[in-house]
């Protein structure tokens, strides 16, 4: 694995990202869609752990969303090209870093939303923070093998949720659990085991995503 | 009576003492089984409060999953055979791992929430234990959707194992690391007490270890026959396809 042609991959990302903002733009609009409906629904009976719960199933059908599109740049002809231009590895290792990015700031918009519309019960921001950071890590472990799976299955719209939710439930779990504490601003203490439990699955989630990766990759 | 005589004929015409010396396991797993099933209904169990007579269920329920857990094994290995060796055999494997795996879970599942009435009330608590559980399941069912939605069989059987690692590794965290950050009602548990503290006078564990011996060997029985099966099948396809 050779890392300029890993960064040369991820900044292939991200300017085509920057050079057709729609899709982008499509996405936060989604997010913001979402974000008013929850606000039309809950806003009368909003409360801070409903709060918690109502975020976290927002970012992982967001995240759901989002990474449907992973490999769509590079299936079909296209597919081709990259075979020989990179090795499965360093594709999947690029695509893990861009995923993590997008998830990451994915979980700031929502955040900001729902700040912005139903209020920042948060007694602690800095934890709630860092389990953003492993959540986007350890959502692009998980969603990224698992969109790699479904574009090699064709014709299935919701291969890769039915696929994806009880992958991701273990960190959906820790999240909450992780969150309940920040809300009500436990000392860091009670609230490390979480965190670190969080920092284990992105990497157990990482890990296996590169390690099986070349195998769907060949054809 | 003329299907009677023609068994009886044939089973003596095998040699008695080969299908001994093959297949004495299969005796021990109905022998062991049936021990099971006598003794833990008839055996003499501590007295507890709220547990009772369920406490028997430790027999029935706790095996399956013992049971399914070994089949996960035995399938996830095979998974990681067939993307060593692509050879279809593993592959075959693999699938019916998973698929009996899941005929003792749904059984474990069962059996689970006919005790969980009984002792706590309800059929299905929220609880670390039980959400891996269901996890599992849903996890394991999302195998067999995706390996009828691909044709290509070499495709079918790649894909299917990576899912396959990826979702088995997933489980062992979600049903032995996740319990151990939160409490859980469930026996062994969060100070629940397990197996061991119940069992003070050792009579549960002279039927609890045959049982899951037996268990382990009806299960292991009940796959090698499916794997028997579709290697037959296997075979004829390329027999129709050489012709």
């Amino acid at each position: 694995m050779r890392w300029n042609r890993v960064f040369a991959l991820v900044k292939k990302d991200v300017l085509l990202e920057w050079r057709q903002p729609f899709q982008s733009l499509s996405m936060a609009l989604y997010l913001v869609s979402t974000v008013y409906v929850i606000y039309l629904v809950f806003n009368a009976i909003i409360r801070p752990d409903v709060w918690v719960a109502l975020f976290w199933i927002s970012y992982l059908f967001g995240a759901m969303i989002i990474s449907a599109k992973s490999f769509q740049r590079e299936s079909g002809g296209r597919y081709f090209f990259f075979y020989t231009l990179c090795s499965p590895l360093e594709l999947m290792v690029a695509k893990l870093i861009f995923n993590g990015a997008i998830f990451f700031l994915l979980a700031l918009l929502n955040w900001f939303l729902y700040a912005l519309f139903l209020g920042n019960p948060l007694e602690n921001s800095g934890v709630f923070l860092l389990l953003c950071f492993f959540a986007g890590l350890s959502f692009s472990g998980v969603l990224t093998l698992i969109n790699g799976i479904s574009v090699k299955v064709k014709n299935h719209p919701a291969l890769s949720a039915i696929l994806g939710f009880p992958l991701m439930l273990p960190i959906i779990m820790v999240l909450l659990a992780g969150s309940a504490h920040a809300l009500v601003g436990m000392p860091w203490v009670e609230t490390r085991s979480y965190v670190i439990a969080l920092g284990g699955l992105a990497v157990t989630t990482s890990l296996l995503s590169v390690i099986l990766f070349p195998f769907l990759w060949k054809e | 009576m003329a299907v009677i005589h023609r068994v009886c004929r044939t089973f003596a015409q095998r040699n008695i003492a080969m299908i001994l010396k093959r297949d004495w396991w299969k005796l021990l797993a109905v022998f062991l089984v049936g021990y099971t099933i006598v003794a833990g209904l008839l055996g003499e169990v501590p007295r507890l409060p709220i547990l009772n007579e369920t406490i028997r269920n430790l027999y029935f329920h706790v095996t399956m999953w013992f049971v399914m857990l070994l089949l996960f094994t035995i399938s996830v290995v095979s998974s990681i055979a067939y993307l060593a060796t692509e050879k279809p055999l593993w592959d075959i494997r693999a699938e019916t791992g998973v698929k009996v795996g899941m005929v003792t879970a749904t059984l474990g599942i069962i059996t689970g929430m006919v005790w969980a009435n009984f002792t706590w009330g309800k059929p299905w608590v929220n609880d670390p234990k039980l959400n891996g559980a269901a996890v599992s399941f849903l996890g394991y069912a999302a195998y067999i959707i995706l390996r009828q939605s691909i044709d290509d069989t070499e495709k079918k059987a790649r894909i299917s194992a990576v899912y396959n690692i990826f979702a088995f590794v997933m489980m062992i965290v979600f049903i032995q690391v996740l319990p151990r950050l939160t409490d859980s009602l469930h026996p062994g548990n969060g100070g629940n007490p397990a197996f061991s503290s119940y069992d003070l006078d050792s009579n549960m564990r002279s039927v609890f270890y045959p049982a899951v011996i037996g268990w382990f060997l009806i299960g292991y029985w009940f796959y090698s026959l499916q794997v028997r099966l579709k290697k037959i099948k296997l075979q004829l396809e390329d027999a129709s396809w050489e012709k």
